[in-house]
């Protein structure tokens, strides 16, 4: 009876341990959720959740090529990452950034610490990279947030807070600079100013000849949105659950949302995804499911969009359009709705929308082609929509980016 | 419990190392009483064991009169194997949610970080502006591996003594290699999924193992742990005096019908006589 009881219980911790490990490690895995890029002449490139980069024909939606794979046995430094999980000696390299497209140089960071140039000629990449840095090892840190290309210079900068920037001709280091502790926002370039968010609770703008710092302002939250610019201020969301105006030449504050007395517009959630700007209107996407239209010169709530689910993908501007698209926010199963892809056109305040299947979210940015717009899902499917046709659908065969060959 | 480890976190230094200890003692107070029952419950049908396995000997091509038996034993003791398993039961869902709350909250990377934001209370404003937490704590990052592989072993050696201290001394060697195979085997399984797991998690293991043996100590001693140190075995509580009488060795011949009755009087003599602050009870053999 004694043994039996120990084996029972043996058996019941064991029960255990499995529900812990499936709830505690595979539910938290990193996939990683990139966007794509697209140049004038209609050329794609993704960034599969396998650590593929896929070239695309973006007016027949035919894969070009094969796809190249990067590869890594380095954890990278997330905890779940598939690698650790799985046991496997190596894995594909978990991606967040899009890829960025210059000339026939297409420009990719993951999680092993490693940017990547490849070439694209003859309609196909390159199997292998055309440049890597570092050229020995990996940078202290990973890329979360993206790389922006300007000026000749490939800008990100990594999870352990340092910018870097690169040349864009052979990816040699032109500086680096340690600012924060932790960053997985993107930065964005302004003629010669870096403008970037961290997790420390601040904004910086740096000049890009050399890194030195411009100005730096103090916000109560940590951020990972990518700001945007837009006339003299660049406007950027925080954990904080405000949104944020600053003078883009002295970072002072412009405005601030919501103002001290706001009680009824309050935003309920973080700042994830990067905002939008049309007509003098910023959209300031949040993870509360609402996006709040905010008048560029002042502030004020000129609408709010009720989305329901949560929004972490960033949204694109076609034409007098906002495309948005929506993951799930509730963790009640009988909460949750659909996700979908939002067409808003601001000028009468009306909205299309397409639904997505079933258990499909939508984090990686969008990103379009003329009015087509590209959405990759949480299942790394690439669907589609043409925004200009009149009964908006959803591509019936999306491209699966972990089995396209 | 994701909002309330993240605010205690807030109080405690913004340490969410600190608010994992902290949390992990008030729950194991909180369930002291289950505790304390369970651990009764064990130690009493540990305490019955030998009566146990003698039925067994005597009635072992008789299953009905042994499953007879087994039960007017056990119905006289007041001894059930769902008191042992119930109290567990209930604690189970309150482990398993606190496990979740720990690895939410220690979120490491982008999605997890992204997964914490639904559990956040919207009311609850304090919260926003130190989330995401500072992953930082000694020389660990909560939501990543321990590299230094300190917290597997103290996970390993912790669990180790507290199951050692619930084992009981066995005399049949089959059942002692079994006894010793599982007494290493969910240390070692824990020990190595720490290697894996976030040290926030493992933290959390080696705070509630060593809480776990200070409970245990006070309610049923040092156990089988004594032995390492050189000691007795240990009483029913570490305050009462030894038993001077040497332990009863039943013969077949000496098992019969009221073996039972024999064993529930032989019980409650003890514990009469360490109410009395007697070192030892009379006993009434058959």
């Amino acid at each position: 009876m004694n043994i039996k009881r120990k084996f029972f219980l043996v058996i019941l911790a064991i029960i255990v341990l499995g529900g812990l490990l499936v709830t505690g490690c595979t539910k938290g895995i990193a996939r990683g959720w990139a966007g794509g890029a697209v140049t004038p002449n209609g050329k794609m490139f993704v960034a599969s959740m396998t650590g593929r980069i896929i070239a695309i024909d973006a007016s027949t939606n035919a894969v070009l090529g094969t796809p190249a794979q990067l590869v890594t046995t380095a954890s990278g430094g997330l905890s779940c990452l598939p690698s650790s999980c799985s046991g496997q000696s190596s894995a594909g390299v978990v991606i967040y950034a899009s890829p960025e497209v210059s000339g026939q140089i297409v420009y990719v960071g993951g999680t092993d610490g490693k940017v990547y140039g490849y070439q694209f000629v003859d309609n196909s990449l390159l199997k292998d990279p055309e440049w890597v840095y570092p050229r020995q090892g990996t940078m202290s840190g990973y890329i979360i947030g993206g790389i922006v290309v300007a000026n000749d210079s490939v800008y990100f900068a990594t999870s352990d807070g340092v910018v870097y920037a690169l040349n864009a001709n052979g990816l040699y280091l032109e500086w680096s600079k340690k600012i924060d502790n932790k960053i997985w926002s993107a930065p964005i370039v302004d003629g010669d100013t870096l403008y970037i968010g961290s997790f420390g609770k601040t904004v910086y703008a740096l000049n890009t000849t050399d890194g030195s710092e411009k100005w730096t302002y103090k916000t109560d939250g940590a951020i990972s949105s990518t700001p945007v610019v837009d006339g003299n201020n660049i406007y950027i969301g925080d954990y904080d659950r405000y949104f944020y105006a600053l003078d883009k030449a002295t970072g002072n504050l412009v405005w601030k949302f919501p103002p001290p007395n706001e009680v009824t517009d309050t935003p309920r959630n973080w700042f994830w995804a990067q905002p939008a700007v049309l007509n003098g209107v910023i959209y300031a996407p949040c993870l509360d499911g609402d996006v709040y239209a905010l008048d560029a010169a002042n502030g004020n709530l000129v609408n709010k969009y009720v989305l329901g689910n949560s929004i972490s993908s960033s949204p694109v501007v076609i034409g007098d359009s906002i495309v948005v698209a929506t993951s799930v926010a509730s963790t009640d199963p009988k909460k949750q709705i659909n996700n979908k892809v939002y067409i808003i056109d601001p000028t009468d305040k009306s909205r299309r929308e397409v639904d997505l299947p079933d258990y499909e979210d939508v984090n990686a940015p969008l990103f379009n082609y003329g009015s087509i717009v590209y959405i990759h899902t949480s299942k790394d499917n690439l669907y589609w929509i043409d925004t200009a046709a009149q009964d908006v659908k959803l591509s019936p065969n999306p491209i699966n980016l972990t089995t396209v060959k | 419990m994701v909002n309330v480890l993240i605010v205690i976190s807030k109080y405690l230094f913004n340490s969410p190392g600190l608010a994992i200890i902290v949390f992990t003692v008030v729950i194991r107070l909180a369930m002291f009483p289950l505790t304390k029952k369970q651990l009764l419950s064990s130690k009493k049908m540990q305490e019955m064991q030998p009566k146990i396995q003698e039925l067994q000997k005597k009635y072992a091509k008789d299953k009905q009169k042994l499953a007879k038996e087994q039960a007017a034993l056990l119905k006289e003791t007041g001894v059930t194997n769902i008191g042992c398993i119930l109290p567990m039961i209930i604690q189970m869902p309150i482990w398993v949610a606190l496990y979740q709350s720990i690895s939410r909250v220690v979120a490491n990377g982008p999605e997890e970080l992204l997964n914490l934001s639904r559990y956040l209370y919207p009311n609850w404003h304090l919260i926003y502006p130190i989330v995401p937490l500072n992953s930082q704590f000694l020389w660990l990052n909560l939501g990543a591996p321990d590299h230094l592989y300190i917290l597997p072993i103290l996970v390993f050696a912790s669990m180790w003594a507290m199951q050692k201290m619930v084992t009981p001394p066995s005399t049949d060697p089959q059942q002692q290699a079994q006894g010793q195979m599982m007494l290493i085997m969910m240390p070692l399984l824990f020990g190595f999924m720490t290697m894996t797991f976030p040290s926030g998690l493992a933290l959390y293991w080696v705070a509630s193992n060593l809480i776990g043996i200070v409970i245990q100590y006070f309610i049923t001693g040092w156990g089988g742990l004594a032995n390492m140190f050189g000691k007795k075995p240990a009483n029913p509580t570490p305050h009462s005096k030894p038993s001077s009488e040497p332990k009863k060795i039943y013969t077949p011949r000496e098992i019969d019908s009221n073996a039972a009755r024999n064993f529930v009087a032989d019980q409650q003599n003890r514990e009469k006589g360490n109410r009395n602050g007697n070192s030892g009870s009379k006993r009434q053999d058959s």
